[in-house]
């Protein structure tokens, strides 16, 4: 043991004199077990896959080829080893380390083939091949009481379970917290009898767990309290400390790194056979070496777990605990600091891996979702700011337009006004035409009157011009006596008595006498149709009313005065002909069948035109 | 029925040049072979839209017969419009163009518009008288010109229109003076007519009247 220590305190002196340095090798090892971390993954989901021993060793061995050819490769290594060792747990049986210094990551692995792999890849035992050659110089040490490595393994398990209480808090765990914890710890107690012993232990060594007590314990070198198998786990528990303090997200990054390391399956570890049980609790106390890092810690909780089972028989690790609380007593400080920063950095980095990103989705996640709710908000806010609720159908508010756009015209708005409209427009038209009908200087002139009146006007004015001239110029007595006469006529046609004498007498008869007593070739037979039509029609009405049928007075209105306007027009028409062709005719007509002609007419207006035309001519 | 303008137009020219089945076929789109000898003055009315404007064209289709070249210049007065027209297969009827041009100058105001037509352009085998010419004489007083054929509708409506939109065009450059009924412009009724007249109450001729 002394001698062991020695070396142990030898070993642990120089690689003291590293560890000055350890941050460099901190970062190598640290380097190096993210890596280890890795492989122990992939190599525990084969060993689940075959999970049997044969699988297993195939596998032991497969790692261990890797193992050393990472050796081989590697030659620089944290820790100045010079004794190497087989770190396979097949030849660790045979081939053990004289240096524990260079036995410790083997030893670390041994217990399962995954864990090998991680402690070769950490520990570089590299020189393999030396290795093998060196006797079984390790016999002594494999008396170590089976008591410590139980303790130690328990406190690894200890902290496993705590760290698996804590980080596997599911509702049912938080609602009631001591079942969670038992009922984790239940499924190892069933398959392995020493975990219930380390349950009940670990409280009891998780209340040390302060770095003051610990170093007391170190000091005073309590064998119950084994502070140096511990020191891992102290670290481990510092370690969680640290993750803890560092926040939940961390949690995560803890429980990845757990299960990373892996304990492997009870059934398969049961399976293990005594003496490679003994071999691989040999290789324990070579673990237990001056480099304490959290990879060893790692290694021993997933160790510890799986040699629990195997514990009490295999033999104890006896020297492990002198080397590390040897160890430690020398470079307690260093070890301490080292362990810790080690243990943090390691979770940190380890945990920079899933943590990170546990972390970054975490907040992505949450960045992501709420810039989505501000955005959504903002998007409502401005439609509701743009927009203006427009008045639906029935006073429900309907659909929002944008304030910029015009008012969206309502259907039934603009049906409504449209139907008003026509019916005013239609109400407008309707009494237009009626007026239209009923009015007769409209009917005069859509029946050309008013055209022949302004020719007839036109005519007239000329001719009283050219009667003015001549009077002007001076005529004979003969024409001023014709004047005279045509004078006297003119102012004989006013009188009533003149115009009643002719009105019984038969019009188209009395017309047709005048026109041949006038001389002149126009042939009044649109002026006799009209009178002949509207005369008719009147008659037709008369015998109707003599029957008894009522006409409308307005009916009758209307009829009357569209019939005194289309004989009117056609009187002018007449007289506007007459005029014209007595101007043509150039030889002045008789005058008194022109103002009979226009008396008969019985059109005031007209006859005197008429008789100013006649002494107009008369004048010519 | 109601119109923004009423244009007063007046067609002149030789007798047998076409000028009442011009009018014919303006208003009632058709061809009368034969048709009588005009008395005096024929009346002819046809709504067009310029402008998006209502206008009331009404035509004065006077006698071409030398016998009643004297009464027809007491219709010149008050026109906006005047359809010059002569026969494109009698060239006398295009010789007589500048007596019935000066007839026209002398009893209407200056600022009527006169088109040249040469109608009968359907018979263009019996032409004795050139388009050129035609042309030129319009060029020279200030016409516009266009050979027409009341027979074919060619460019009868055009030559009613275009004279239209002229006077129109005069009317908004403030040429004529709407506002005076002897320029042969009338603005159409703004309202519906008041009640019906009576025929004794038609009587605006009573002082117009000679001795």
């Amino acid at each position: 043991m002394d001698s062991d220590t020695d070396s142990f305190h030898s070993a642990s002196d120089g690689e003291g004199v590293e560890d000055a340095e350890d941050a460099e090798d901190i970062v190598v090892n640290k380097g190096v077990e993210i890596k280890d971390i890795k492989d122990i993954k992939v190599i525990e989901d084969v060993e689940v896959v075959k999970g049997d021993e044969e699988a297993e060793d195939v596998e032991a061995k497969n790692v261990v080829a890797k193992g050393r050819k990472e050796a081989e490769q590697k030659v620089v290594l944290p820790t100045t080893v010079t004794l190497p060792s087989p770190p396979s747990p097949n030849q660790s049986a045979a081939i053990h380390s004289t240096t524990l210094i260079a036995e410790q990551p083997p030893i670390a692995t041994a217990p399962s083939p995954s864990q090998c792999v991680s402690e070769d890849a950490i520990a570089r035992p590299a020189k393999l091949p030396p290795s093998k050659s060196v006797p079984k110089e390790v016999a002594p040490i494999e008396e170590p009481p089976v008591a410590e490595d139980d303790e130690g393994t328990g406190w690894d398990v200890d902290d496993w379970d705590e760290g698996e209480a804590d980080q596997l808090k599911t509702p049912d765990e938080e609602m009631a917290p001591s079942l969670s914890a038992k009922s984790t710890a239940a499924p190892r107690q069933t398959t392995t009898q020493p975990i219930r012993n380390r349950d009940d232990r670990g409280p009891s060594t998780l209340q040390k767990n302060n770095e003051d007590d610990w170093f007391e314990n170190q000091l005073g070198g309590d064998a119950e309290n084994k502070p140096d198998r511990p020191n891992s786990l102290w670290e481990w528990g510092s370690f969680k400390g640290i993750v803890s303090a560092v926040g939940e997200g961390f949690s995560n990054v803890l429980e990845s790194v757990e299960t990373g390391l892996g304990a492997p399956t009870p059934e398969a570890l049961a399976r293990l056979s005594l003496a490679e049980k003994e071999a691989l609790s040999k290789k324990v106390d070579m673990v237990k070496e001056p480099w304490p890092a959290t990879d060893h810690d790692d290694c021993d909780s997933a160790t510890d777990e799986a040699l629990s089972d195997v514990g009490s028989e295999v033999g104890g690790i006896p020297n492990e605990d002198q080397c590390s609380s040897g160890y430690q007593s020398d470079s307690r400080s260093r070890d301490l600091d080292a362990s810790q920063a080690l243990s943090s950095l390691t979770g940190g980095v380890a945990g920079t891996a899933s943590g990170l990103t546990g972390l970054f989705t975490g907040v992505g996640k949450s960045l992501v979702s709420g810039s989505l709710d501000v955005l959504e908000t903002l998007g409502k806010k401005t439609f509701e700011t743009l927009t203006v609720s427009e008045q639906g159908a029935k006073g429900k508010p309907g659909k929002r337009r944008l304030i910029f756009q015009k008012e969206r015209p309502n259907l039934s708005k603009v049906l409504r006004e449209l139907k008003t409209q026509v019916d005013v427009d239609a109400k407008s038209q309707q009494e237009e035409e009626e007026a239209r009908l009923a009015n007769f200087v409209y009917l005069f002139e859509k029946n050309e009157g008013m055209v022949h009146l302004e020719g007839l006007e036109m005519l007239s004015e000329s001719c009283s011009r050219q009667v003015e001239s001549a009077l002007i110029s001076g005529i004979d007595q003969e024409t001023l006596d014709q004047l005279d006469v045509v004078r006297d006529m003119y102012d004989g046609l006013t009188d009533e008595e003149s115009l009643s004498e002719t009105a019984d007498v038969a019009f188209e008869s009395e017309i047709k006498n005048y026109l041949k007593r006038i001389g002149l070739a126009y042939n009044p037979a649109k002026l006799l149709e009209t009178d002949k039509r509207l005369f008719d029609w009147l008659y037709d009405c008369q015998t109707t009313q003599d029957l008894g049928e009522m006409k409308e007075p307005r009916d009758l209105h209307r009829q009357a005065i569209r019939s005194l306007a289309e004989f009117a027009a056609r009187c002018v028409e007449t007289l506007h002909k007459l005029a014209q062709l007595m101007l043509v005719a150039g030889s002045a007509p008789e005058a008194k069948p022109f103002f009979d002609f226009s008396n008969t007419l019985q059109h005031g207006e007209i006859s005197a035109d008429g008789g100013c035309m006649v002494a107009a001519l008369v004048l010519l | 029925m109601s119109y923004a303008y009423l244009f007063k137009y007046i067609i002149i020219g030789d007798t047998g040049v076409g000028k009442s089945c011009l009018l014919l076929q303006f208003t009632d789109k058709r061809f009368q072979p034969v048709h009588d000898l005009t008395i005096g003055v024929e009346f002819g009315a046809r709504m067009i839209t310029i402008d998006g404007k209502q206008i009331k064209l009404q035509i004065w289709d006077t006698a071409g017969q030398e016998s009643f070249r004297s009464i027809t210049r007491s219709y010149y007065r008050g026109a906006a419009g005047a359809l010059l027209v002569y026969d494109i297969t009698r060239r006398d009827t295009f010789n007589h163009l500048t007596s019935w041009l000066e007839d026209a100058r002398q009893h209407s105001n200056s600022n009527m518009v006169i088109m040249l037509i040469g109608n009968k352009s359907d018979l263009e085998a019996r032409r004795e008288v050139k388009k050129e010419e035609g042309e030129a004489f319009a060029r020279e007083h200030g016409l516009i010109f266009m050979e027409t054929s009341a027979k074919t509708a060619a460019n009868v409506e055009e030559a009613f229109i275009d004279t239209a939109k002229e006077i129109y065009r005069k009317i908004q450059e403030g040429v004529f003076d709407i506002n005076n009924e002897a320029n042969g412009i009338k603005l159409g009724p703004q309202h519906s007519p008041s009640s019906p007249n009576s025929p004794g109450g038609a009587a605006p001729m009573t002082g117009s009247g000679c001795c």
